[in-house]
């Protein structure tokens, strides 16, 4: 019923209504969401191995004591640009590019809500990666932190323009996260296919909408405490100044205000990969559905109100940070109801291969139950107090990271590689991926509890022999080594899949949900018919949801499936119970999203220069808007039924 | 590694064994109320974290299983009984008696077991501690005298950026040191013996370096050494009175205070106190030990030990570089 | 075929042979959705700076510092209605015509809001020149004088938008479209009007309390 064979007629009309431009325009112009969340991820891939190599260069300068493979400042922006790589540059892109290419598929919608915002969001992210790097290229990289402390990174203990580079393109990348997040927000609300009330909306759907909201809530305060690290440090305000009434505590409370949310924001969709991958390996429903959406949910909230953990050194009384333990440690409960919820869909379940996604599901698990009960320990106040900032440290975070967000990531690679290229990725290698990666990842981190118990603090260059540090330093630059092979390996295989993968079909792993249904890579209007959803597992109930057939559907139903005006018409359904509400028309490919990213980074790459770059960049931002929103079509012209049915 | 660092690194010896800075060799209450808050919760979520993994594999067994006798998939309500009780009731057991524990031992360790008798005052600086007696007025900097078997009051605050003093084995945990504020924490050493500390908030270029030795003594050793950090000896030496002229004249009291020998508007100079620099045991903060040859190099040129120090190379001539060596160890 | 789909159940055409409507507007216009939740995301900002100007005040002993006057209440205050005034004319335009074939009541209304919004800038211009510190002065002088520059920033692109929507609407160009961009203009107009007012409750009424 979906693919081309089906309808002929339909499928060359509705792919040419959807087609994304060609040429150099395909490159400026395409707003589609499969384009431009493909751009995100293979982006988001280039920096995780730019950040990868960061990591192995701040593991082989502390193989041993006092070497000399990096100078202090080396080191120094190396740690940095691996933190904020990481944060900003790859977990939290990549999982939006996923949402961006899976939300419309999952949810049986055409196109995102905002195309156009959609493509914005991308250029505004690829300029501020470009430049950071770009900094980096020329030794101008920031160097104090992902973390960006004052007064450390004040005007007037790092003048020059490296912390400059961080605070203007930290701040425009988060324009880019809150701009996907306000789409994917109204993409699940508004577009769901009809029928997909928010009860049966599949779990991944959830966790994105989730992890969107908490975009909208905490990338404020990032946004709002580099605002003023900028203003500080280029037009002379004190806002982080304690000589003048300002206060360097306002950073932190600002900062883990949203860092401490960010963590999660890079952990639930991860989570919502394995609650997708794991039931489709199991041949079964999720079990606990509402359970894990709650828990998500709880994380969710939950998540805004420990950001003081980070904080337990400052010298705050103990009472009150009595309170922010209870609540970190609360969060453990959410975190626990998912993993039964996993544990309980496998153990009824029927297993009958442990493929790659499975794989890297699974090692999420372990890695994630040993990274939260660290997280459970080091939210006890005294605790923190003795091992903050210490190895110790660097081992949890990276068992909730690397374990809780990079393996999902992993998975989901390996699940849905097939649905975007039509092939699949190489089992073996696949396999050898993560053995690698796993025995590597584990061998790199596990000694570093031990580390940060004898003593070695976070964010040294290198340290002095005789601490008892040595043997397992090496041991874990070894580790780190290995994984460096695993990822040698994956890119490899995408490599070789890419070009050369066994054909995938549209769904290898006989997946629940609508992505499924289509093609692979789905054509470019994802779905011929508008499917009609009656459950949480649309591809697993009965019936189908493309009955009744184009035929028999009343005429208001079949009509969105026909683009009857050669325009890009998608459904609107009320937010709730997916209720059709109406059409809206789609914008065609547009040169403004590009052009108004160019203008911002004027303004905001100019201000490190001047700030009189700053209002330039608006009035050409201003220019751009008005293009943007100019009435227009937004029909296809020049295109003849009667002739394109001729060709075969 | 570096050619210097074989010869003129701390010698191993300085430390009874590899952990002198290890937090599960506890020499303080503090300290020790803290690991056993650790070794508890170790224990526990050991048992459960391997429970919960062993689980997942059996799980992973039993669909198998299932899969070639084509079983499984009895779903039911069953499962959601199971995982509200092992994901939700066990893990509030569980952290329940963590929180208590947790603010048993905080309330514990909040505030010393008694009365304090020594202030000390630590001040952080872009990458050194200036330490003061206020008491005593004593102002030395990297190193810590304190008496055996009595809480010190210590009070910390920083001069630049933030820092975070830490000396894992007798202070409970670390504290930060933050430029306009005055934070409190105690230490308290049960043994005679020598612990080290190191800045846990990095604090820029040189942060790997910047650690802090804490020297536990009888209460009646510690007294001698306080009255013993006497200002101002009398010079006779003419090498060393040589030497005082190049302090002098090579601008060295720019940013070093020497009690009694330098000019009054040069006090409070913003490098290291050196009034007492030959009672000290190390150079750079732990980074080399106080010897003649490491002091003379050193001064000459300190990137060499500490790349990013903020004290700057000194182009003088051998004769003078030795005079003011001479000097220098006078200073106790 | 499951029961909100079937025709006759609210949302859908009862007629089998209709269509869906085009035009949407209110909760049905994804563009309303959008504009709410930028709207989200900018009042979360500005309750973030709230709070940061009251934790700074919360760490001196007195505010204004020494020797700064505290800020006029007359004049600011009347600023300050006539911006909480200025949507007003948006949301009469929107209520009085229902009919968007005959509507001229936006190319005649918004000149009007943006008279009023404009209003205001004129007295924080006025207002602002006449003060004796900088933002480089301290921390006070950099909350008071980032807060107002937010905000009038904020008004200055309402009246850019206001004037863009004025010139589609005097072409004819909003009659023949859905009124949801008119909707998602008063929205946003209404929350830089509230915002405005939580950043003049912070500015002027915490020094005097």
């Amino acid at each position: 019923m979906t693919t081309r064979t089906a309808d002929p007629t339909l499928h060359r009309r509705l792919s040419a209504v959807w087609a994304p431009p060609k040429g150099i325009w395909r490159f400026l112009t395409a707003v589609n969401h499969r384009v431009v969340g493909l751009r995100f991820m293979v982006t988001a891939l280039v920096f995780l191995l730019l950040a990868g190599a960061e990591a192995v260069a701040i593991r082989l300068q502390l193989a041993q004591p006092m070497l000399g493979i990096l100078s202090p400042e080396a080191y120094n922006q190396a740690f940095t640009m691996h933190g904020s790589t990481m944060m900003f540059l790859f977990a939290v892109p990549f999982l939006e590019g996923l949402a961006i290419y899976l939300v419309p598929l999952m949810v049986g919608a055409r196109e995102m809500a905002f195309p156009r915002l959609n493509a914005f969001g991308y250029w505004v992210y690829l300029i501020a990666g470009v430049s950071l790097y770009g900094a980096y290229l020329f030794g101008y990289a920031p160097d104090s932190g992902w973390y960006n402390y004052v007064p450390l990174t004040g005007i007037g203990f790092r003048p020059g323009v490296n912390i400059d580079f961080w605070v203007t393109m930290i701040t425009f990348l988060e324009v880019s996260a809150l701009v996907a997040a306000v789409e994917i927000i109204v993409t699940v609300l508004k577009h769901r296919a009809p029928g997909m009330s928010l009860d049966r909306m599949p779990v991944f759907v959830w966790a994105i909408l989730i992890t969107s909201f908490m975009i909208v809530f905490a990338m404020p305060a990032l946004m709002l405490t580099s605002l003023m690290l900028a203003l500080d440090r280029m037009a002379g305000f004190h806002f982080f100044n304690a000589a003048a009434g300002g206060d360097p505590l306002l950073w932190q409370h600002l900062f883990w205000f949203f860092g401490h949310p960010d963590v999660y924001i890079m952990l639930l969709p991860a989570v919502g990969v394995v609650s997708t991958v794991i039931p489709v390996f199991c041949r079964r429903p999720l079990a606990g559905y509402t359970l894990v959406v709650v828990s998500a949910l709880a994380i969710g909230i939950l998540s805004f109100g420990v950001w003081v953990h980070h904080m337990y050194t400052v010298g705050f009384a103990f009472v009150g940070l009595s309170f922010f333990a209870a609540a970190s440690m609360l969060i453990t409960i959410p975190s626990a109801i998912q993993i039964f919820a996993w544990i309980a869909t496998i153990w009824n379940g029927r297993l009958h291969e442990i493929a790659t996604p499975m794989l890297f599901s699974l090692g999420f698990i372990v890695l994630f139950v040993l990274g939260g009960i660290t997280g459970i320990m080091i939210a006890a106040v005294p605790f923190n107090w003795q091992i903050h900032d210490t190895y110790f440290i660097v081992a949890h975070f990276h068992y909730v990271l690397v374990g809780g967000s990079v393996f999902p990531i992993f998975a989901a690679i390996y699940f849905w590689f097939p649905k975007v290229v039509g092939r699949r990725l190489d089992e073996r290698l696949g396999s050898w991926h993560f053995w690698l990666f796993f025995i590597g990842f584990n061998v790199a981190f596990f000694p570093m509890h031990i580390i940060g118990f004898e003593g070695m603090p976070r964010r040294v260059y290198t340290y002095l022999p005789g601490l008892g540090w040595d043997g397992l330093n090496f041991l874990s630059t070894v580790g780190a080594l290995v994984m460096a092979g695993g990822m040698v390996v994956f890119v490899w295989n995408l490599v070789a899949s890419w070009r050369g993968g066994a054909p995938a079909g549209p769904d290898p792993w006989g997946g629940n949900t609508l992505e499924w249904s289509t093609s692979s890579p789905p054509e470019n209007y994802n779905f011929l018919l508008v499917p009609i959803v009656r459950g949480r597992n649309p591809l697993w109930d009965d019936p189908s949801p493309w009955e009744p057939s184009l035929e028999t559907r009343p005429r208001w139903l079949a009509e969105l499936s026909e683009a009857p005006d050669l325009r890009r018409d998608q459904v609107v359904t009320s937010a709730v119970t997916a209720e059709p509400e109406g059409r809206a028309i789609m914008p065609r490919p547009s040169l403004w999203p590009l052009w108004l990213a160019l203008a911002l980074t004027v303004s905001f790459l100019g201000a490190i220069a001047t700030l009189y770059l700053v209002p330039v960049g608006l009035a050409l931002a201003f220019v751009a808007l008005v293009g943007w929103h100019w009435p227009r079509e937004e029909k296809l012209v020049g295109y003849n039924e009667e002739e394109v049915n001729d060709e075969p | 590694m570096r050619r210097w660092a074989a010869s003129v690194l701390l010698p191993v010896s300085l430390s009874a064994c590899g952990g002198w800075q290890s937090t599960l060799d506890p020499a303080s209450p503090g300290a020790s109320n803290i690991a056993n808050l650790w070794w508890i919760m170790f224990w526990t979520t050991g048992v459960l974290s391997t429970l919960v993994i062993g689980g997942l594999f059996y799980a992973v067994y039993r669909a198998r299983r299932h899969a070639r006798d084509e079983e499984g998939d009895r779903v039911g309500g069953t499962e959601r009984g199971f995982i509200l009780v092992a994901g939700a009731a066990m893990p509030t057991l569980v952290l329940i008696s963590f929180i208590v524990l947790s603010v048993r031992t905080g309330a514990s360790i909040s505030e010393p077991p008694g009365e304090p008798e020594l202030t000390i005052e630590v001040i952080g600086h872009m990458f050194w501690w200036e330490v003061r007696y206020p008491d005593h007025d004593i102002t030395t900097a990297n190193e810590i005298h304190i008496p055996v078997g009595a809480p010190v009051d210590v009070r910390v605050t920083s001069a630049d950026v933030i820092h975070s003093f830490w000396v894992p084995q007798l202070a409970p945990g670390k504290v930060d040191m933050i430029p306009g504020r005055t934070n409190r924490t105690w230490m308290m050493a049960e043994e005679p013996g020598r612990f080290r500390g190191q800045c846990t908030e990095f604090c820029g270029v040189q942060h790997a370096l910047m650690s802090l030795l804490v020297v536990a003594m009888p209460e009646e050793d510690f007294l001698a050494w306080i009255s013993d950090r006497l200002p101002g000896t009398e010079l006779d030496d003419p090498l060393e009175l040589r030497g005082r002229e190049v302090f002098f004249e090579a601008g060295c009291q720019s940013c070093h205070t020497i009690q009694g020998v330098s000019e009054p508007e040069f006090l409070g100079a913003p490098g290291p106190d050196l009034t007492h620099l030959a009672a000290r045991s190390t150079l750079g903060g732990l980074t080399i030990e106080n010897t003649r040859e490491n002091l003379t190099a050193w001064i000459l040129d300190p990137h060499h030990f500490k790349p990013g120090v903020r004290m700057p190379p000194s182009p003088l001539s051998g004769e003078d570089v030795g005079a003011l060596v001479a000097y220098l160890e006078t200073l106790q | 075929m499951s029961r909100e789909l079937l025709p006759g159940t609210p949302g859908v055409p009862s007629d089998s042979s209709d269509s869906l409507p085009l035009h949407l507007e209110g909760t049905r216009a994804p563009i309303v959705w959008g504009v709410v939740f930028l709207v989200l995301i900018e009042a979360t900002l500005l309750c973030l700076w709230a709070v940061s100007y009251l934790y700074l005040r919360m760490g001196v002993e007195s505010w204004p510092p020494p020797g700064v006057a505290r800020p006029g209440l007359l004049w600011p205050t009347i600023g300050q209605l006539l911006l909480l005034l200025s949507p007003m004319p948006i949301w009469i335009a929107l209520r009085s015509a229902r009919d968007p074939a005959s509507d001229d009541a936006p190319p005649r209304m918004i000149p009007i809001a943006m008279l009023l919004a404009s209003g205001y800038l004129a007295l924080k211009a006025w207002e602002y020149w006449e003060k004796d510190y900088l933002w480089t002065s301290h921390a006070y002088g950099s909350l008071d004088w980032s807060m107002s520059a937010y905000a009038v920033f904020h008004v200055i692109v309402v009246l850019l938008a206001g004037a863009v929507m004025w010139a589609f609407s005097t072409r004819g160009e909003l009659q023949e479209r859905s009124r949801a961009g008119l909707q998602a203009l008063l929205i946003y107009w209404v929350f830089v009007a509230l915002g405005s007012l939580l950043f003049f409750g912070t500015q002027y009424l915490v020094p005097i309390l």
